[in-house]
């Protein structure tokens, strides 16, 4: 039996939030009371690609147990209730009230606890990061929490019987290894992105949805990482405006200001 | 010569080769939503493709055209914005052509004095909307297409906007139109403020789905636009049902809400998101239009009516995002994001519009959200909101997804999903199958049981209108 677990966060969709509320946003950013709650995008191809090495395995005779970890995941029910009817096995939610934003070795350290607190997995994946203001950061604390090899950047996992076949990205292309278990691997623009829908009757048929809900004690963080190095990447976005009077002078604007230069 | 060689050879020559379309590849921009979908995410070709597309720039080239297509059997598809949603502009056959009419798309007069705007039938209604309101005016019609769809296609589906619960559907909007019947023939219906002389000729026009005439020009009403002082309330109640009683309430007391909005809590978790439900709990919102003193008036009663049915009020914060979420979905209609989620979870998101009077609506929605799930496998999701409402009923938008599992019979799922709706709404005296999205080819199966006894009536002007059934075979009218 292989032990799979997949790391999750349920986030606010920041594409919905009302340009007002953006204006007003204190410190604390903009009221999200109303906006819509789903899956981080790279934590969703997380899951499905979770369930398509359960797949595999299962096409190798070989069982595998799935759970989705979260912490906090606030109101989310409507994302979960189907977890199990896709094939998730365990669903955990570990609640706190403490404000994790910003805390990714607080936010592994609770997940390592969970974690550690069982059976080891053989697999454990987690979305590249969380938009917005994800540091990406709490996967690689969680491996080096859990002692685990990391994987960043996964595009797909092809599990054999003795290793699991992973492609990632590298600043060179793609490069693909052949790993031992146990490891933790990060999904980033993975092949396959959104997660499986289950029909109303196979919703119906799977197992009740049994959401765990767990108290975590965050304890702070277990101390004792420190980055090597930390550096702001410099990324810029700059901003031209046309001010011609009608399309060809947009173009000569676009040509003399933009490709010109691109291309000198 | 085959017919697509001479089709395109003597439309050439009738109306000057700017005018034709007929390079395969160009004209994928006749494939309806579905089929343009199906054929990005998986590679589909449909079974028939059009002769050409002609690019209708004057009522003229229309006329031209018809009576081309009258003389030789060519059956024809006019469209504008090409946002109908049941399968309208799905070729069957392969001698169809397509009359584009969106060159045609001229604001020909705004009328303020009159409080009518006049525009050729491809013009954008975003278009028309923007520039009246900048003159502090609106159409008082805004679809959820509003960035998709023209006036010409608005009239021919019978469309309704989301404030149609104030200012009425596109039928209390049209005060007179221009057409040309299948035969070539121009015809004018003279705008006037009302008339008494016979049966209502626009409402041949209106809703005919191409099937009868094509609509070269539209004049509708425009009323003054005070965005400022609408008045909004949103509330949560405890279950689709008591919202429904208190819509109810709301219409029959005679207040005059622009928006109504009822939605359940599968269509709020899976459109919406902006209210967090427990259980049963329903969102249900108002929004008061008019000139000062209106829409506080209004508002606050309707406040009250809402309080006495139990209602929680959480303000306007919700209804604002509805505002600003409204028209999304036609953002991502064609977007690459959204081919590759279809490719990979097989998952289509659609919509059935139905509508009954208040002591039928709530046991249709209760018998389908029951029914549905058991005689379709493939649904995915099933939720449903109410959007128009008036002095003796509403609407029930159902939205719902459906998992396919080979997308060439993808189209049977959501065939088999309508029939399925159709077959509960029609079990009931005072509701239809169809409330603003139009019957297309996807509801032409079933016109006969919605019509009963006046169907005969629709048979007849079609025989006489369009004798050699060249207009939009299939849709409206199912053949055979
Ligand atoms: C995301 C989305 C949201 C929608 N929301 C709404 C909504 O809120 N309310 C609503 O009512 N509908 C809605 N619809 C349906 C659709 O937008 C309407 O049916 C609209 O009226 C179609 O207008 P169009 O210009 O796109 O017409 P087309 O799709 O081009 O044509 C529609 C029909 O009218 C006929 N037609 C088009 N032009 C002419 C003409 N000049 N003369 C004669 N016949 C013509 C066509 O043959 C076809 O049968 C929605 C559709 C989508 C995709």
């Amino acid at each position: 039996m292989k032990r799979i677990c997949v790391c999750f966060k349920v986030v606010d969709d920041f594409d919905e939030v009302l340009p007002s509320d953006w204006d007003e946003a204190g410190g604390d950013g903009p009221d999200l009371a109303y906006v819509r709650r789903i899956l981080g995008d790279f934590d969703e191809a997380a899951l499905e690609n979770a369930l398509l090495v359960k797949d595999a395995y299962r096409a190798l005779g070989i069982g595998a147990d799935l759970t989705a970890l979260t912490l906090a995941p606030g109101y989310a029910d409507h994302i979960l209730r189907n977890f199990a009817a896709v094939g998730v096995d365990r669903t955990v939610c570990l609640e706190t009230q403490e404000d994790l934003r910003f805390s990714p070795e607080r936010t592994a350290s609770a997940l390592a606890d969970f974690i550690l607190g069982g059976p080891p997995p053989d697999i454990v994946l987690a979305g590249l990061m969380t938009p917005p203001g994800g540091s990406g950061a709490v996967p690689l604390f969680l491996a080096e929490y859990l002692g685990l090899p990391c994987v960043t950047e996964a595009i797909s996992l092809t599990p054999a019987r003795d290793c699991v076949a992973v492609e990632h990205r590298v600043d060179s292309g793609i490069c693909r290894r052949e790993m031992l278990t146990a490891f933790l691997c990060t999904i980033g623009n993975a092949r396959r992105s959104y997660l499986r829908v289950p029909t109303l009757r196979e919703a119906l048929r799977a197992p009740a949805p049994a959401i765990e809900h767990v108290e975590s004690k965050i304890a702070g963080s277990r101390g004792g990482l420190k980055p090597l190095s930390v550096r702001r990447e410099d990324r810029r976005r700059d901003c031209l405006f046309s001010e011609g009077a009608d399309a060809s002078d947009h173009a000569a604007f676009l040509y003399e200001r933009v490709i010109k230069e691109a291309l000198l | 010569m085959g017919l697509k060689e001479k089709t395109v050879g003597d439309l050439t020559e009738i109306l000057g080769p700017e005018s034709i379309i007929s390079d395969d590849g160009a004209m994928r921009i006749a494939d309806p939503i579905m089929v343009r979908t199906y054929a990005k995410a998986f590679g589909y070709v449909p079974e028939h493709r059009p002769l050409c597309i002609v690019k209708a720039a004057s009522a003229e080239q229309v006329s031209k055209t018809l009576r081309y297509c009258s003389d030789n059997d060519i059956h024809v598809i006019a469209r504008t914005g090409a946002s109908s949603s049941e399968d309208q502009l799905l070729v069957i056959d392969d001698r169809t052509i397509f009359i584009d009419g969106s060159p045609m798309n001229r604001i020909v007069d705004i009328d303020t004095e009159n409080m009518v705007v006049t525009a050729q039938c491809g013009t954008p209604i975003a278009a028309l909307e923007e520039r009246l309101n900048a003159d502090g005016y609106t159409l008082g019609h805004a679809p959820q297409s509003l960035p998709l769809a023209s006036m010409g296609g608005l009239v021919a589906t019978r469309s309704t906007g989301q404030f149609s619960t104030y200012y009425g559907g596109i039928e209390d909007l049209v005060c007179g139109l221009e057409a040309v019947l299948p035969n070539g023939e121009p015809i004018a219906i003279r705008p006037v403020p009302r008339r008494a002389a016979g049966p209502d000729l626009r409402h041949i026009a209106i809703g005919s789905e191409g099937a009868l005439v094509f609509i070269t020009e539209v004049t509708v009403k425009i009323f003054k636009w005070y965005p400022d002082l609408m008045w909004k309330g949103g509330y949560i109640v405890e279950n689709f049902k008591t919202g429904l009683a208190a819509v109810r309430d709301v219409m029959v007391k005679g207040y005059k809400p622009s928006v109504v909005r009822l939605y359940d809590k599968a269509d709020v978790d899976h459109n919406y998101g902006s209210v967090k439900l427990k259980n049963e709990e329903a969102f249900m919102f108002f929004t008061v239009e008019g000139p000062g003193g209106v829409p506080e008036a209004h508002g606050a009663a309707i406040h009250q009516i809402a309080l006495s049915y139990g209602a929680e009020h959480i303000g306007v914060k919700a209804v604002d995002h509805w505002f600003l979420t409204r028209n999304r979905i036609c953002d991502t209609i064609g977007t690459e994001k959204e081919y590759v989620k279809f490719r990979e979870t097989n998952v289509y998101n659609a919509t059935l519009e139905i509508c009954a009077n208040w002591g039928q609506i709530g046991e249709i929605y209760d018998e389908a959200m029951r029914t549905l799930p058991e005689v379709i496998p493939e649904l995915v999701m099933l939720g449903g909101h109410v959007s128009h409402s008036y002095m003796n009923g509403t609407n029930v938008y159902f939205v719902y997804a459906l998992k396919m599992g080979d997308p060439a019979s993808a189209h049977l799922a959501q065939y088999r999903f309508v029939d399925a709706v159709c077959d509960v709404v029609l079990k009931y005296s005072s509701a239809t199958i169809v409330h603003h999205h139009g019957v297309g080819k996807m509801r032409a199966g079933r016109i006969r049981e919605e019509l009963g006894s006046s169907f005969t009536l629709l048979e007849m002007l079609k025989q006489s209108i369009d004798p050699g059934n060249i207009m939009n075979p299939g849709c409206l009218i199912p053949i055979g």
